[in-house]
Order: structure tokens, then sequence, then C-alpha cells
């Protein structure tokens, strides 16, 4: 490592930055080199720096480039890119030694069935099964949430919050902002802590496992055929994924999305078809007494992602994503890389997150001291007997905009009430998956893609739920398949 | 005869969308007006004279080279210009 490395470029190029260099101011923090470099190759970025730094240079600066560029038939960029691989490989020559065995390991197998179309599919189903319905279905959604929500919150910390609020406060009304049946603390925090931060925290687990496997890319490469029809590419598999854990997070996450036009598609797909994970346990425990209740919401919300993302695709047109990645080998994750991950996950989930939700049992609070959801159910009526369901069901989807589960949760005390029909149930579950996303999904929407689009969206998600509520009614109705 | 076999198959330039999968081919040149995805694939090594193999072709392509593997699309497939060759003259090429 003694001395510096330098590269040299044809001779064109290199009389070009010399040439560049010497108009240069000294005010870059990269050398003269490298911002000359840079010009040549056309880089946005430093193109308007020096436009705005070395005005009256700029013009002879900018008809060097051209000059420069008339002389070869390929972009500078890939002229500078060649040499710079050259000499990258020319670097690993000298100081890479290559094992040669050609010997094909496990690894490498399993990287091939991963990505053949049948075996693939197959692969993916049993991550699916046993990573997300065994382990963060039934293990975090249940045996997880079961201990934390009926032995610590309902045993312990429930009842002694209640009792020093009521000691506090003499005034039930303002108790119940932090106590009793929808109290911040009683409810919110509870909600948060025992039942959503197991369930996420098991997704998020399963997700940094599967991350650091180098399981995604290969999934990417399956699914960018049909992406591309909604859309979107390969790589979009990576938000839409975390979107069953958390939808909130997965919106952020569209960020990485290369064009506009596939970070509104992802941000309206999530918002309108993907489950989070708190709401998909509440809604297969519900659905968990008929399998084929189970298997037509599957189906009718696959079909209802699919429709919109071809229609968003035909009605938002713009350039078609190319897709490319690199497949890095199949790897056993390390156990405190994944641990830290998960971690750092968890940690932003209950720092970004939960204000949110304690903001939203504030306002379910007001509404309810209020009477504004009273008023706001008895306007629902009507669309409830649209799409067929009883109008106590009203209160579950406005819950469920302050938070997918607390709605999702609302249908499932009215299934064990006997109040709501498995045919009902199935609709209901439906309407709600589809239905608008929660206020903290909504509020990154609009930190996102801005207030205009982010309405937008609520309101196409909105309507499109309960139309398509109706049509699962009437078909429901019509065949008696249920 | 393997010499002469070597020898035809180096006239033919063809896409790489249109290889088989397990053909060994080297890359040509590149034919796409994209160029923010011409300058991805040379970051990712694939630049003219890089000897692949064609690992995948469905759902999406699949070629592996050096020790890496990398996946595209069928547009950028059919936009990378290969020569084919076959197994004794990439052997006779890489040692």
């Amino acid at each position: 490592m003694s001395g510096q490395h330098r590269l040299v470029y044809d001779e064109r190029i290199e009389d070009a930055v010399n040439r560049i260099s010497a108009l240069l101011s000294d005010s870059y923090f990269l050398s003269k080199r490298a911002v000359s470099l840079l010009l040549l190759q056309e880089d946005e970025d430093i193109t308007q720096l020096v436009e705005a730094t070395d005005r009256s240079s700029y013009e002879e600066i900018s008809s060097i480039v051209e000059e420069t560029k008339q002389a070869f038939d390929r972009p500078l960029s890939y002229v500078i890119g060649l040499t710079m691989h050259e000499d990258a490989l020319n670097i690993t020559e000298r100081s890479v030694t290559r094992n040669r065995k050609m010997r094909r390991s496990f690894a490498s197998v399993l990287s091939d069935l991963t990505m053949h179309p049948i075996s693939g599919i197959i692969i993916l189903l049993l991550v699916l099964y046993f990573g997300l319905y065994k382990f963060v279905g039934e293990f975090g959604a249940g045996t997880i949430v079961d201990f934390l929500e009926e032995n610590i919150f309902e045993g312990y910390i429930n009842p002694f919050l209640t009792r020093v609020f009521e000691v506090l406060i003499p005034w039930r009304w303002l108790q119940e902002l932090f106590v009793h049946e929808y109290g911040v603390l009683t409810l919110g925090m509870r909600y948060a802590i025992a039942i959503i931060l197991p369930i996420v925290g098991t997704f998020f687990l399963v997700f940094s496992i599967i991350e650091d496997s180098g399981y995604l890319p290969r999934l990417a490469m399956l699914v960018d055929r049909i992406f591309k029809k909604i859309g979107l590419n390969g790589r979009a598999v990576i938000p839409m994924t975390l979107g069953f854990g958390c939808g909130t997070m997965a919106t952020i996450v569209t960020r990485t999305l290369e064009s506009k036009r596939e970070k509104v598609i992802s941000t309206l797909l999530l918002a309108l078809a993907i489950p989070c994970s708190a709401q998909l346990g509440v809604i297969l425990a519900m659905l968990s007494v008929s399998f084929r209740a189970l298997v037509i919401w599957m189906v009718f919300v696959a079909l209802s992602f699919l429709l919109v993302g071809f229609l968003a695709a035909r009605l938002y047109p713009g350039k078609k994503p190319s897709f490319y990645m690199e497949v890095p080998p199949l790897r056993i994750p390390k156990i405190s890389n994944v641990l830290s991950k998960t971690l750092a996950r968890m940690k932003w989930y209950l720092v970004e997150v939960i204000p949110i939700f304690l903001g939203a049992s504030v306002i379910i609070w007001i509404g309810n001291l209020t009477g504004a959801f009273n008023l706001l159910v008895r306007a629902l009526h009507p669309v409830m007997s649209f799409v067929g369901l009883p109008s106590e069901s009203a209160q579950a989807f406005i819950f469920g905009f302050f938070r997918r589960d607390y709605g999702a949760a609302g249908l499932y005390d009215l299934q064990r009430a006997g109040i709501l029909d498995i045919r009902q149930i199935l609709v209901a579950s439906t309407i709600l998956t589809l239905f608008v996303p929660c206020v903290a999904q909504f509020a990154v929407m609009i930190k996102e893609r801005g207030l205009k689009t982010a309405l937008w969206i609520a309101s196409f998600v909105f309507v499109f739920a309960f139309a398509a509520g109706a049509v699962l009614n009437v078909v429901l109705q019509v065949t008696g398949i249920l | 005869m393997t010499m002469l076999k070597s020898e035809n198959r180096e006239e033919v330039v063809l896409p790489l969308s249109q290889l088989k999968k397990g053909s060994l081919a080297e890359v040509l040149r590149f034919d796409m007006t994209d160029r923010s995805t011409l300058r991805k694939l040379l970051s990712l090594g694939i630049v003219p004279g890089t000897k692949i193999r064609v690992v995948h072709t469905f759902p999406s392509y699949v070629i592996e080279f050096d020790s890496s593997q990398i996946v595209f699309d069928k547009t950028i497939a059919s936009s990378i210009r290969v020569r084919l060759l076959d197994n004794a003259s990439l052997e006779g090429a890489s040692t």
C-alpha cells in the first residue's frame, strides 16, 4: 500500500483533464482531477456545481468537454469506466488468490433451485409458510401476544395504572383519556407493546434473516416479469415484502425505487392490497374458522393487487423500468448481524410509529367524548348495508383508519359476539385489508409523496375497498360458495 | 476439428437474449440507449471481453462470470451483443 495508485487514461482524456483543471478554481471538496473527470463523464451534480462556481470559465470548460466527446464514438463515462475496470482487474489479479475448485457446493445447487420458475415458487411458499405463517403468525401473534397481553398487561400493568389514575384524577371523563376502555395507556400502549411489537418484532427477525441470506435478489428475479406488468420491476419486492411487516416502514423504503412512477404505484399498492403483520394476525385468526374463506380472501386480495397495479401502470404512463441486480451467493446469516438489524428496526418502530399511535388514541378519546364518532358511525350505515354488513361494523372501519388492527380487532369482537356470519366476516376482512392505510402510514405517504398524491390514493382506496366488498358480497351470494 | 468449429463460431454475433441456458459467450458490445443502465452494467463488471455463462433465461436472465452472478431482464439481455464460445475455446482463453 505504499505510494498513491494513479490511474492513467487515454491521452486525449488526460489532455482534457489537464486543460480543464487549469480553468477550475480551488473551491471544490474534490481534487481538480476528480472534478475534471466527472465533468467529462457529464455528471449532473458536478456540472451544475461548476456552472455555478466557475461562471467565467464555464463556457470554455464545456467546449473542452464537447470536443473530447467528439473524439470518441462511445460515451466518455463508458470509456473512463472501462479503464477503471481494467485497472481494478489488474489490482485483483495481483492481490487475490483464487481457489480453483470447481465442485458445485450445496449453496450453489440451492441457489439454482431458488431461481428456477417451478422450484423457486415452491421454495417461496415454504418461506411464507414457515417464516410468515408459523413463526410470525403462530409464535409472534399467538404465543408471545397472549403472554404479554393476558399475563403482563391485563394481569399487572393495566389494573395498576387504572388504580393510579383513579386516585390521581377525580373526573371520570379525564381518567378515560389515560385508562379504561380506550385509554392512551391501557389501550394505546397495550396495543403497541403487547400486540404490535411482538408481531412486527418477529416479522423483522424473519425479514433480516431472509435479507442476510441473499434470498431477496432471487425473489426479485422470479417476480420481475409479473411486476413489470404492474409498472414496477423486480427491485420493488423489497418494499412490498417489508409491507407485510409494517406498511409505514415499507412506504419509506419505496424511496429506493428509481422513478417517481414506481414510487407512486408502489405506495398505492402498499396502501391498498398489502396487509401489515398486525392486521394479518387478526384477520388470519378470524378467517381460520373456514379454510375456504381464507383462500377466497387471499385470492381476492391478490387479484385486487394485480388489477389495480395493471390499471395504474396504464393510467400513469412513464418509462418502462429496467431490472438488473447483483445476485450475491446464498449465505448463512450471522446471528449478531440479524439481531442488531432486528433491534434497530424495532427501535425505529418504537420511536417513529408509537407516538403516532398514541396520538390516534387521543383522537379516539376526543371522538368518543364529543360524540363525533357516533355521527360518523351513523353516516356509514348506508355504506354498511350496501356491502351487506350490520351497522355495528362501521365502528370497526373507523377505528381501522386510526390503527388497522384496531379495526380488525373490532371485527374480531363482533365475530365472537356472534353478530357476523362467515360470509360477512369474509367481506368485512376483505374490505378492511383493502381499506385505507392506518394513520401512521398515511402520514408517511404525505411526507414521501406529497399531500395531493396521498389524498388521491386514500380516496381511491376508500372507494375501491367498499366497491370490491360489494362485488365480493354479491358474488358470494349468487354463487353460494360460502 | 475443434479449432475449425470455434473459428466458425467466432463470426456469430448475437444478442445475449438468444443464448440458451448453460451456454458460454464473450461480451462484445452494448447496444443500449439508456446511459444509466450502461454505466450500471459496467460498474457490476460486465465489459467487452468478459466471458460469461448463462445460468437462467426464465423468468429473468442470470449470468455468471468470474465469481459473480447478475440478474437482468430481457430488454437488457437483448441489448448485450455476445459471441458464442464453446467449452474448448473458453478454457483455452481463460488459462
